[in-house]
């Protein structure tokens, strides 16, 4: 029998039996459970009270939790309120912990919630439609892209699909507005007739176009949102009818208004307000690609079949049509309509869902750190309590109310602050976020806030319950006084982990934001390609009808740049239909004469900008190699020619020159060739950083809705006025839009990953600053727990350099474990961002180890400074106090 | 806050207590149990039991020193108090009511 040794008990079991238990109990636990385990070794043998020793241990855990929990009795509702009434009393004595603790824990729900609000629509609600998991997009399949389909496609959809309701198409298209005095450009939707009543929408007034409106020769309709009945039409909110029946002027045509749609149609629709009654012409190619197609599935239809349907369409045109698109790779394909409207929005809520999680977490620690910090500053009047004979579950049902009044205080704080983001929401990320206008802060959000409050109040409930409340009231009473008695080692044990897990979160937190302000950096400094100084640009738009001639067309803008050009301070003027870093206006496949693309290949693809030889050269992109275009190209009858940039001569001919080398454009076979005849400097059309596969300048110039771009002396916010008066001349009714200079360009582009970075900035200086908070205190209580102890040593001649050194070193132990893990732990979060990047990989050792030792200096700092001052304190002073 | 009747554990508890007449440690108690019962007894439950007793006022209890059990180890001794004894009998007074006739019930099926 063994009689005096202790056997040995996992420790995480005695770990939780010392916070459940007294000292005394779990030696008595222990001791008992040793002699049964004799009993069981004497009856049934080593194995069997081996493995009831264990078992036993086990279920220790899970009892003792049990008895804990059937403590805590709530209690009766006028002693609960009193106590509520007691608990904010006493948060209004300490005003500084208590705030800080709401707004801390309210910053985190707030964040929190705002963003799941968003979530929540992008993952867990339906599109606001009915039967919206019938509704898919339909698109050229040529992995990894999805492309629009041409008419022909379209045609032959409508003609041979019997798997859908309907389908129908929409493109987004921008025409001029003139009413009265305004002349206003407007995005408008040109949509195939059945798109209205296969989303479910049903119009306010009037009716939704009849399938005869939507053949050519047809009389132009169009359905516009009551919001631009009332503001652009001057009808009355309650008279929408009297609109029916009346002519808009659209690009000068009339279009009769046939209905009045409700203010929001949903996601699909954007912010449009006009919606005009597309009619197709009989198309004489497969393409251009420029149909957005959505159906609606028949009722009861596998999306296996429909998908399969699809491709075998696609299979039985491609013959047909062979002469103008020979990419026989490119099927058809079918999503549900979220991801057309989504796009790669679902991994930028998920980087801000992930990088807000952090932030609540590091919060709640936060705020259980501050209220260990306050419960053992009230150890006495809690030791006072249990003295005086409140039970131990009374203790711990105080502990726990005053958590409740804190996080429900927190909660309310994050509900106002969410609310507000929501509101912000659209005008900060409305460019790079679908369907914010219908994120709402009610059920689900709602209920997330509810129990993000519950778990931070019940996590720094339970802890300061655990710590707080005295199993034994005598050594709270024994020392000193409130202020100055001894934390438990327990607590402070506690506290320590709290501070490591503050530590450990911030890393993730800072990483990301370095990263992410890198990237900004990178991008703001990459080269554009083009000279950003004393340039503007803007868009000037003709209405079609009035000009159907493309010579005529040509010989208005010359006019036009004759007229610019002559204005003092301009040094110079060119168009295009395209403009960096993000607008490029087409994107063209092409067959090289000297790499043909095998039969069944997909054909190379490249930004294609219509320019005229003023346009580069205004730009100030440099050329490289053969010659510029020259007005001369422009002709009609001239010989086909195009530059290239240096990305796409990098592309084709690595090594050799691109000068001289044909191509045939748009998948034609016959026909003349295309002659490069100049090799310029790289400048971006997919975004400053983004994927550019190379850049073809064509020289033709009969635009209709053209870039201008002059670079002028001096700002060039001055030239827009003067510039504007000259298209006036011209033509009145021409509007001019979308007016940047070359500092707005770049800026404008870079929104997004602006935004980001801010955001995230914010965050981690958060996290940060709660970080070193939360170190400074674990510092400044151990420092005055030990502060006789100090004394004595200075006292007896111990160097303060040594005993400054014992304390730093004791502390700094627990902020390089939490930075450990953080450090472990970041490269998982900075994953989230990899497709936010530019010029810095997710996994940049550099910037990890830059933010890890960054934050050991700042956590040095936060725990020699109270260190520090405690040395200085003279012997006596540190003794008296004792 | 009503009183509520005793719960089967406690029951146990407190029976065994009885037969080891009436003051014992918890080893012995789990060891009776197991006995009379034929089944594992949980000894961290029975633990748990003794000190809700306790608080409850059923039962007192006292340590015993290393050299008065003579074994080298302390153990805490139960002993049933009047107010337990008195539970007890309600307890089984409150079984028979429930029982009373039962027999006569399933006689007649």
């Amino acid at each position: 029998m063994s009689m005096g040794g202790r056997r040995r008990a996992p420790g995480w079991v005695v770990w939780v039996m010392e916070r459940l238990m007294t000292p005394k109990e779990v030696e008595e636990a222990l001791s008992e459970l040793d002699e049964l385990h004799a009993h069981w070794e004497a009856s049934a043998g080593r194995r069997e009270a081996d493995r009831r020793y264990r078992a036993e241990l086990r279920r220790y855990p899970v009892g003792l939790l049990g008895r804990w929990l059937r403590a805590i009795r709530l209690p009766e509702p006028g002693l609960l309120m009193s106590g509520i009434a007691r608990n904010l009393r006493g948060m209004s004595r300490a005003p500084v912990l208590t705030s800080a603790i709401v707004i801390t824990v309210g910053l985190g729900i707030g964040g929190c919630t705002a963003i799941f609000a968003v979530a929540d629509v992008l993952f867990l609600r339906p599109l606001p439609y009915p039967e919206p998991d019938r509704l898919v997009w339909i698109y050229t399949d040529n992995p990894p892209y999805r492309f629009n389909f041409s008419v022909v496609d379209l045609q032959a959809l409508r003609e041979q699909q019997t798997s859908f309701e309907q389908v129908a198409a929409f493109q987004t298209l921008s025409r001029t507005f003139v009413a009265d005095d305004v002349v206003e450009r407007l995005s408008v939707w040109a949509v195939s007739p059945e798109f209205f009543e296969l989303l479910g929408v049903a119009p306010l007034a009037g009716r939704t176009p009849a399938p005869e409106e939507g053949a050519p020769g047809a009389s132009a309709t169009v359905l516009v949102t009551a919001g631009f009945a009332t503001t652009n039409l001057g009808v009355s909110r309650g008279d929408m009818g009297s609109v029916i029946g009346t002519n808009v002027r659209l690009d000068d045509v009339p279009h009769e208004v046939i209905g009045v749609l409700p203010e929001r149609i949903g996601p699909m629709g954007g912010r449009a307000q006009v919606f005009v009654t597309q009619q197709l012409e009989a198309p004489a190619r497969r393409g251009p690609f420029f149909q957005r197609v959505v159906g609606r599935l028949a009722d009861g239809v596998d999306p296996g079949a429909a998908a399969q349907e699809l491709r075998a369409i696609n299979r039985r045109l491609f013959p047909v049509w062979q002469s103008s698109y020979q990419d026989e790779d490119a099927t058809w394909g079918m999503a549900p309509l979220g991801e057309l409207l989504h796009g790669d929005a679902d991994r930028l809520v998920l980087l801000l869902m992930g990088s807000v999680s952090l932030l609540l977490v590091l919060a709640t620690t936060n705020g259980a750190n501050l209220l260990l910090t306050r419960v053992r500053s009230r150890r006495r009047e809690l030791s006072v309590r249990a003295a005086l004979g409140a039970s131990r579950s009374r203790v711990i049902a105080h502990l726990l109310a005053e958590s409740a009044v804190l996080a429900a205080a927190g909660a309310f704080v994050g509900l106002v602050l969410a609310r507000g983001a929501i509101a912000l929401l659209p005008v900060l990320a409305g460019s790079y976020l679908p369907r914010l206008g219908e994120v709402v802060l009610h059920g689900r959000p709602l209920a997330f806030a509810a129990l993000l409050a519950m778990a931070s109040g019940l996590f720094f409930g339970l802890l300061s319950a655990f710590q707080g409340s005295p199993k034994n009231p005598l050594p709270g009473l024994e020392a000193g006084g409130g202020r100055s008695s001894t934390p438990s080692p327990g607590a402070q044990r506690s506290q320590r982990i709290l501070v490591a897990a503050q530590i450990a979160l911030a890393v993730p937190l800072l990483t990301g934001a370095g990263l992410l302000a890198t990237t900004l950096r990178n991008l703001q400094r990459a080269d554009p390609g083009f000279e950003t100084g004393g340039l503007v640009t803007a868009r000037i738009s003709l209405a079609e009808s009035r000009y159907p001639d493309g010579d005529e067309r040509r010989q208005l803008w010359w006019e036009l740049e004759e007229r610019v050009r002559s204005i003092a301070g301009v040094l110079s003027v060119g168009m295009a239909d395209s403009r960096p870093p993000v607008e490029a206006f087409n994107y063209n496949n092409y067959d090289l004469e000297d790499e043909p693309t095998p039969a069944g290949q997909n054909q190379p693809v490249a930004a294609w900008v219509s320019a005229d030889e003023g346009y580069l050269e205004t730009l100030g992109i440099p050329l490289r190699e053969g010659r510029m275009l020259e007005e001369a190209d422009e002709l009609p009858d001239a010989p086909e020619v195009v530059l290239v940039d240096e990305r796409w001569a990098r592309r084709h001919f690595p090594g050799e020159s691109a000068v001289g080398r044909r191509l045939r454009e748009g998948g034609a076979t016959s026909g003349p060739w295309t002659t490069v005849v100049g090799v310029v400097g790289e400048v971006p059309y997919a975004g400053l950083g983004g994927e550019a596969a190379g850049t073809v300048y064509a020289p033709w110039t009969s635009f209709v809705q053209p870039f201008l771009v002059a670079r002028v002396r001096g700002e060039p916010e001055n030239m827009v006025a003067a510039i504007r008066e000259e298209v006036r001349g011209l033509d009145p009714t021409a509007p001019i839009t979308d007016v940047e200079t070359g500092e707005t360009l770049i800026r404008s582009s870079l929104t997004e990953p602006r935004h980001l970075t801010l955001l995230l900035s914010a965050f981690s200086t958060v996290a940060l600053a709660l970080a070193v908070i939360g170190l400074y205190g674990v510092t400044a209580h151990s420092v005055q727990s030990r502060r006789a102890d100090i004394a004595v040593r200075l006292a007896l001649g111990g160097s303060p350099g040594r005993v400054l050194g014992q304390v730093v070193r004791n502390v700094m132990a627990t902020a390089v474990v939490g930075l450990l893990i953080g450090g472990v732990a970041a490269p998982g979060f900075t994953r989230l961002m990899a497709g936010l990047l530019y010029g810095v990989g997710s996994a940049e050792p550099a910037m990890l180890s830059g933010v890890v030792a960054l934050l050991g200096a700042i956590s040095l700092a936060a725990c020699a400074v109270p260190a520090w001052r405690a040395v200085r304190v003279s012997p006596g002073t540190g003794l008296r106090e004792e | 806050m009503g009183r509520k009747g005793l719960g089967e554990l406690e029951q146990q508890v407190l029976l065994a207590l009885v037969r080891l007449g009436g003051e014992a440690y918890s080893v012995p108690l789990v060891v009776e149990m197991e006995e009379r019962s034929g089944q594992e007894v949980s000894q961290s439950a029975v633990f748990i039991v003794l000190r809700r007793l306790e608080e409850k006022g059923l039962l007192s209890s006292r340590m015993e020193g290393a050299h008065e059990t003579g074994t080298g180890r302390e153990r805490r001794y139960f002993r049933l108090e009047p107010e337990g004894l008195r539970r007890l009998e309600e307890a089984r007074r409150l079984f028979e009511r429930l029982w009373d006739g039962i027999d006569t019930v399933w006689g007649q099926r």
